[in-house]
């Protein structure tokens, strides 16, 4: 029983060290030696499972829907052809768009560099809301660079510094991390408030003005100010949908919650915005 | 005796995470992720023992803590503790018992998510809490049958030379 008990207390130790090492790491900002060493062993069997299981999909999808992929080809050239009229519509837009802005001289959102990357692995847990991607410092990427898709804002890099990995790796905290948060604007009245995470599915808008015009389905962009230290967002950048509105007259206080336009669990590619926050 | 085959738990291990951070990521019923890597830590402290049950937990605590970048703390001690706890009914339940694997994987997920509850109170809301701990604790009742299986026929019990 003796020996268990100091036994016990060797593990407790050994751990407690492990967190502090690991703790003072986060705090500079940076990956702790033995968390960098466990992610460079799971990422080859990550890669892995990852392209066998897309194989396995491909060859499913043929064995069990080869009925269904003649039809499904007719409709995807009909829609091919409509997404086409529909690309030919929007660079028309586009142009013109180009033309009414230096007509007006007004100056674009601030660019940077768009870098294209892979989801490599999804979090672990509930209790955090994060994807890792195949990029890094040495692709041009930095911690606070927002991470993209057509569909909108997935959220923002924590960490780009993964040492003693196999591939590149970045940390990316997706919109609905409770610890994230977006300065918010909706779209139809121009109301501004923030965006947090609420750990969940859906993003909670906070911080609005009680009287502010504020409906369900309400398209949600980012608004371009700053939120506590990483509010870096640029503006414009679709957030989500309002799918629901929170009057609480005791507290005058208005909450909005937002479906997010990113489907985070179907996506695959992701653009990184890097070189805009140096 | 011929010594058990203590050694494949690791590469299981390795396994397991890699899985849980790729395609049961995505596997998450009414909105729970099911902790595979628990019921791990469950099923070897319920075939080895008390002390391979707690280095067992201890690693499989960090890792996961590294992999989920917060509360390493939490998943360390949680972890090192249901190794060492539940390692202490390995003599006491029948490696062919069907109940105590269930049992003892529903109380270990009380225990984790009480120990989570109390370790970082402010981090998510009580209801959540409550709905998750309660969602994640059947599922993991049910699901340990296939992970503890698993383990059983990877470590079978020591045998005598013939």
């Amino acid at each position: 029983m003796r020996r268990s008990l100091s036994f016990f207390l060797v593990l407790l130790a050994i751990a407690g060290a492990l967190v502090f090492w690991q703790s003072r790491a986060r705090r500079a900002g940076r990956i702790s030696t033995p968390a960098s060493l466990t992610f460079s062993a799971l990422r080859p069997g990550q890669k892995i499972v990852f392209s066998v299981g897309g194989w396995f999909s491909d060859v499913g999808r043929v064995m069990f829907r080869r009925n269904d992929l003649a039809s499904e080809n007719t409709a995807l050239r009909a829609r091919l052809v409509d997404v086409e009229g529909q690309n030919l519509r929007l660079r028309r837009y586009e142009r013109e768009n180009k033309e009414l802005q230096s007509l007006l001289n007004m100056s674009k959102p601030e660019g940077g560099t768009p870098i294209a990357a892979q989801i490599v692995s999804f979090d672990v847990t509930d209790y955090t809301q994060r994807i890792f991607i195949n990029v890094n410092q040495r692709q041009g990427a930095r911690a606070k660079d927002v991470v993209y898709t057509s569909h909108g804002v997935v959220g923002q890099i924590e960490t780009a510094d993964y040492k003693f990995l196999p591939i590149p790796t970045s940390e990316v905290l997706l919109l609905t991390d409770s610890r994230s948060g977006v300065g918010a604007r909706i779209a139809r009245s121009g109301a501004v408030g923030v965006a947090q995470g609420t750990g969940g599915a859906l993003c909670k808008l906070d911080y609005l003005d009680f009287h502010a015009d504020v409906r369900e389905g309400d398209t949600v962009l980012t608004s371009g100010l700053v939120v506590q230290s990483g509010g870096v967002f640029p503006k414009g950048l679709v957030i989500g949908r309002v799918i629901k509105v929170q009057r609480d007259k005791t507290l005058s206080r208005l909450t909005a919650f937002v479906d997010p336009a990113v489907p985070f669990d179907q996506i695959t590619s992701v653009l990184v915005r890097a070189g805009a926050n140096k | 005796m011929r010594d058990q085959p203590t050694w494949r738990i690791w590469p299981l291990l390795w396994l397991l995470l890699v899985f849980q951070t790729t395609l049961f990521a995505r596997l998450a019923p009414f909105g729970v992720q099911i902790d595979f890597v628990l019921l791990a830590v469950v099923s070897v402290s319920l075939l080895l023992g008390m002390e391979t049950g707690a280095i067992f937990g201890l690693i499989a605590g960090i890792v996961t803590g590294y992999c989920a970048g917060v509360s390493l703390g939490s998943f360390a001690l949680s972890r090192l503790l249901i190794g060492a706890g539940f390692g202490f009914f390995d003599k006491r339940f029948s490696r062919d018992n069907p109940f105590a694997p269930p049992l003892c994987a529903a109380a270990a997920t009380l225990l984790a998510n009480i120990i989570f509850g109390i370790l970082s109170p402010g981090d998510f809301p009580f209801d959540w809490w409550l709905r998750h701990t309660l969602i994640a604790t059947a599922f993991h009742a049910i699901l340990i049958w296939p992970v503890y299986a698993l383990f059983a026929r990877m470590i079978p019990p020591p045998r005598a030379f013939v």
